[in-house]
């Protein structure tokens, strides 16, 4: 299908609004992926103030991308077999009960606030990604049982109320916390992750799309750009050191907070 | 007394568990490029954006649909539990909606 035909397609934007969310979600997608945070940290930010897409349907679309991207790591992960499946469907429902409801908050909070809400998000998840490397060397055996139930599942709930608050996948949190809490191998941890944030983003996404709308235009464009992007990302990741990628990600995330923020208060 | 032998699974090195895994992410990263190919195709043809979305929204469905035909025991009621809570989810939005 030509791109000229695609573009005059799309209701919401025209062709250079076309090119910023294709190549946007695409970058997105590689930075989410390089940085091990998934897609949606930067591309909820990169639809709102680049794409001039509105804060509610940009979670929305986020939402989509996840379920895609969720989709095409849990098929690596599966098919290596490193996945905990019992923790992954244990943890699935209280992440779809987090999402359900923090979703339906969200389709009700003002743009304004809504922003600055998740400006506060990524400096946690900066804050996070920093408290994650030093723990890197803290390592158990693969297998064994999950430790402090009740606060992993605690925390299962929250990433999947962050995920239907703000669009991200909810990795960001529940990977550090079953490394710290629950006592996983970072590998275990961030596999199982993958497998069972589809259902949480799926849950978000139905209640963005009944409630407040979706642009299913840019739906289409973003997926096609974040799933190889994010792809492409995670396998890059290999060839650089942890230590520049956190640097990287910590400046990148102090960037996009302060201009959320900002986009926010105005 | 005649021994059977091992399961082609087990023998290759795999828990039968983890070949249902393997299939199940198979058929939701394959749901996930077919939702794609309609959701392109929907930028020309509208009528095929809520097709479209649908079976995107449907992935993880589709991937508890095969755990529950290959998984046994615990596994297998979280994994009926979890397709009930997201069915129940999409039926509760859209009797939301429609009010």
């Amino acid at each position: 299908m030509p791109a000229a035909v695609l573009a005059a397609n799309v209701g919401l934007v025209g062709a250079a609004h076309f090119v910023i969310v294709s190549v946007g979600s695409l970058a997105m997608g590689v930075l989410g992926g390089l940085l091990g945070v998934g897609g949606g940290v930067f591309l909820v930010p990169w639809l709102v103030m680049a794409a001039g897409v509105g804060a509610r349907e940009a979670v929305g679309v986020s939402l989509l991308c996840v379920i895609a991207t969720s989709a095409a790591s849990s098929y690596v992960a599966g098919r290596r077999g490193d996945a905990r499946l019992d923790v992954s469907l244990r943890l699935e429902p209280f992440l779809v009960v987090g999402a359900l409801v923090a979703s339906a908050m969200g389709v009700r909070v003002a743009e304004g606030p809504l922003l600055v809400g998740f400006a506060v998000f990524i400096l946690i998840v900066a804050a996070l990604v920093w408290v994650r490397g030093r723990f890197a060397g803290v390592e158990r055996p693969p297998g064994l049982p999950v430790e402090r139930h009740g606060i992993v599942n605690a925390l299962a709930a929250l990433s999947g109320a962050a995920s239907g608050l703000f669009g991200v996948g909810g990795g960001v949190l529940l990977i550090p916390g079953l490394v710290l809490l629950g006592r996983m191998p970072v590998k275990e941890a961030a596999t199982t992750s993958s497998l069972c944030l589809m259902s949480s983003a799926a849950a978000g996404a139905v209640v963005h799309l009944t409630q407040g709308g979706l642009p299913v235009d840019v739906v289409a464009i973003a997926v096609v750009g974040v799933l190889p992007g994010g792809l492409w990302g995670a396998r890059l990741q290999q060839r650089v050191s942890a230590r520049t990628l956190e640097t990287t990600f910590m400046v990148l995330a102090l960037a996009v907070a302060v201009l959320t923020a900002l986009k926010g208060f105005a | 007394m005649t021994t059977l032998p091992a399961a082609p699974v087990a023998a290759a090195g795999r828990s039968s568990s983890s070949v249902v895994v393997a299939r199940a992410t198979t058929a939701a990263a394959l749901t996930v490029l077919m939702a794609l190919a309609v959701l392109l195709l929907a930028l020309r043809w509208p009528a095929l954006q809520w097709p479209g979305l649908g079976v995107l929204l449907g992935v993880p469905l589709v991937r508890n649909a095969f755990l529950i035909v290959g998984l046994r025991g615990r596994d297998r009621a979280h994994a009926v539990f979890g397709a009930v809570l997201l069915v129940m989810v999409a039926v509760a939005a859209a009797f939301a909606a429609a009010r």
